[in-house]
């Protein structure tokens, strides 16, 4: 009877179960699936440290481009070069010292010598620009002016010689007034109402007068 | 189910990734890990591909192993859970009454291993895998629980269910 115990029969009958076997390409399966996993490119870890360095690259030329624009207002050598002036238009301006006189010589003796000599005037202070310089004219231009013609404007762009200053002048004759004193009669108001018919034949007249006055002078 | 023992050698050349080495290892374990595999899933292709996935993984992570005389143990545990993850649609755990009336032990039969094969592979899905887990395994029900995701009576209850349905299936059997 006690070998008809169903647990005992099954605690038995469990170590005796048949095995099963897979098939005979389960191997190959395995192998090929390990060879896959060694062949296969590490995308997940690439792709982190190309982004990794992909950001620091974009930080590191961004502070790079932010250190130029603190740098750029430095003085250089080269930068003094190219914001050399023309000769021409800054000698008349300076006046004939000792000091512009050694700049000269050593710009013949020699170019590098005289370019730091000109960027030491420049740091001096003194400021120096592409314009011409203003002339001054001693003589007034007033004399010349015809005011009986009006000529006509010319605007400053069309002039020649540019100069800082433009003035613009315009002028007009101002209404004569004419004022009438007469030795008859005073200013009273009575008077003059009756006496307003012979005041606008007084200024008749002096009306008449002054236009043979302007046909004499022409 | 016999045991099955390895040499430390061979342990060792499998940790060295040897391709040999891999091999015997699979020729040694395979009927262990794919009748583990197919009884929990009753289904050759799914058994084929935990059987594939955990020998991959025990390959890979062999060298992690600390103690290599717990291998097979190990084994088995990754086929387990291969197992309980290619199967966990199919495992289904229907409630059922904790004071079930104690099944009769009285057997008047006798049955072999080849047929308790046949009745555990006639189990429904959820009972089979705990059945195999606690009593062909011996994973106590603690750990058979945290496995399938489940709770500790609810393995208890699946595996006296397990029993009275293979008691029935057996006598079935025995008497066709």
């Amino acid at each position: 009877m006690q070998k008809k115990d169903f647990d005992l029969q099954l605690g038995k009958n469990l170590n005796e179960l048949p095995a099963y076997s897979p098939s005979d390409f389960a191997w190959e399966r395995i192998e090929e699936k390990l060879e896959d996993q060694k062949i296969v490119f590490p995308w997940k870890a690439f792709l982190i440290a190309s982004s990794v360095a992909g950001f620091f690259l974009i930080a590191f030329f961004l502070l790079r481009q932010e250190t130029v624009k603190i740098d750029s207002p430095k003085p250089t050598s080269q930068a003094t070069q190219e914001r050399q002036l023309p000769e021409k238009s800054i000698q008349p301006a300076k006046p004939e010292t000792a000091e512009n006189t050694t700049i000269q010589i050593n710009e013949k003796e020699s170019q590098p010598k005289g370019k730091v000599k000109k960027q030491r005037i420049r740091d001096n202070g003194l400021a120096v620009s592409n314009r011409p310089p203003i002339s001054v004219l001693n003589e007034p231009t007033s004399k010349e002016l015809k005011l009986d013609t009006r000529e006509k404007y010319t605007s400053v762009d069309e002039v020649q010689e540019k100069t800082y200053h433009s003035v613009a002048i315009s002028w007009e004759l101002d209404k004569i007034k004419f004022q009438v004193k007469t030795n008859f009669g005073a200013q009273d108001p009575i008077l003059l109402e009756s006496t307003g018919d012979e005041k606008s034949e007084l200024q008749a007249r002096i009306r008449l007068q002054r236009k043979n006055i302007t046909n004499k002078t022409n | 189910m016999n045991q099955i023992q390895l040499e430390s050698e061979l342990i060792e050349r499998v940790i060295s990734q040897e391709r040999k080495a891999q091999f015997q290892l699979f020729e040694l374990t395979k009927r262990m890990v794919y009748s583990l595999a197919f009884r929990m899933l009753n289904d050759e292709e799914l058994a084929h591909d935990v059987l594939q996935d955990t020998y991959v993984e025990v390959f890979q992570q062999i060298r992690n192993l600390k103690h290599s005389e717990a291998l097979v143990s190990w084994m088995k545990t990754i086929t387990a859970r291969k197992a309980i993850k290619a199967g966990k649609k199919l495992f289904e755990f229907d409630k059922l009454d904790q004071n079930q009336d104690p099944a009769d032990n009285q057997f008047d039969s006798w049955f072999d291993g080849e047929l308790l094969d046949q009745a555990i592979r006639a189990l429904p899905p959820g009972s089979r895998a705990v059945f195999m887990l606690t009593a062909v395994e011996g994973y106590s029900h603690k750990e058979a629980a945290k496995l399938l995701g489940i709770s500790e009576s609810t393995s208890k209850s699946q595996l006296n269910y397990a029993k009275k349905l293979l008691k029935t299936r057996i006598q079935t059997l025995l008497r066709a």
